[in-house]
């Protein structure tokens, strides 16, 4: 994330604050210098692109997973012993 | 729909469970069951994602169901029971001895993320990254995504699958793990970074 032309410290605090920018836990001021940095670096537009993939890949990839046939029943026998 | 009241001077949420919680604890403990049902298939969810096989999922849920039901009458309605009962399945699940072939306990460091002095950086994103989510995502990937956070070391897995697969708020995280916000938020970070060069590596070696 470097490029000339400005300020590669401005990219290093970006990348620490690129996960808090995705999930919209920067303040407004933050973040309006987030969004102008992403204009003007295209490394950083890149890194923030992948970063923002990875984390709607994890989010869609998480499906249920089919429950073993005799979970329910070895949960209702370990409840009732329990209760006994 | 959850409310907040206080009550003789505490805080009180009154979740959907609410009232069946209070049913338990008033004695009507068939009603356990009715629990169990609601949330069996959520928690064998999360131990499949922390240790990626059924066996261990299967331990869980049970270690998670019974360590609830024997300590459900100290529940104080003070979070949603859905989080307290997370909050159980974590500490159950941090508990368990770590299995020789899940990744060893080290911290990631940002730096090891960090391209490198004068390192050639990408001018846009790859394919992957601007391709429709509908048109990459398959079996073979989702597999793969997997893989990449049992891989993780626990503590920055644990942050990841509560934050981006079982949809808990940064607070309600840390809350459950006890530990600062900060700390959930850096090791986010951490951890989707890991699993992003992971993901860089899956379609660098398909390209």
């Amino acid at each position: 994330m470097t490029h000339k032309g400005h300020d590669h410290r401005k990219c290093m605090a970006l990348f620490e604050k690129m996960s808090e920018y995705i999930d919209r836990e920067l303040d407004e001021e933050a973040r309006a210098l987030v969004d102008a940095h992403i204009r003007a670096c295209c490394h950083c537009q890149a890194c923030y692109e992948t970063l923002q993939r990875t984390v709607d890949l994890c989010r869609s990839s998480a499906a249920d997973y089919p429950l073993p046939d005799s979970l329910s029943e070895k949960l209702r026998a370990m409840i009732e012993a329990a209760g006994r | 729909m959850t409310r907040r009241e206080i009550m003789n001077g505490k805080k009180t949420v009154r979740d959907e469970d609410f009232e069946l919680v209070q049913a338990i604890n008033n004695g009507r403990t068939d009603l356990f069951q009715q629990l169990v049902e609601k949330y069996q298939q959520k928690i064998y969810n999360f131990g499949m994602r922390m240790c990626g096989e059924s066996r261990d999922a299967e331990d869980l849920v049970q270690e998670t169901f019974l360590t609830i039901f024997r300590y459900l009458k100290g529940f104080r309605y003070e979070t949603r029971f859905k989080n307290w009962m997370y909050r159980v399945a974590t500490t159950t699940c941090l508990k368990a001895k770590r299995k020789p072939k899940h990744a060893p306990e080290r911290e990631l460091s940002l730096e090891e993320f960090m391209p490198g002095e004068g390192e050639d950086l990408p001018d846009q994103a790859p394919d992957w990254a601007q391709r429709p989510l509908d048109q990459l995502l398959n079996e073979e990937l989702a597999a793969h995504i997997k893989n990449a956070i049992i891989d993780l070391p626990k503590k920055y897995r644990m942050v990841m699958v509560l934050r981006d697969q079982e949809g808990f708020s940064t607070e309600e995280t840390a809350q459950m793990l006890d530990i600062s916000v900060s700390n959930a938020k850096v090791r986010l970070h951490r951890a989707r970074l890991f699993v992003r060069e992971k993901l860089k590596g899956y379609f660098d070696h398909d390209a």
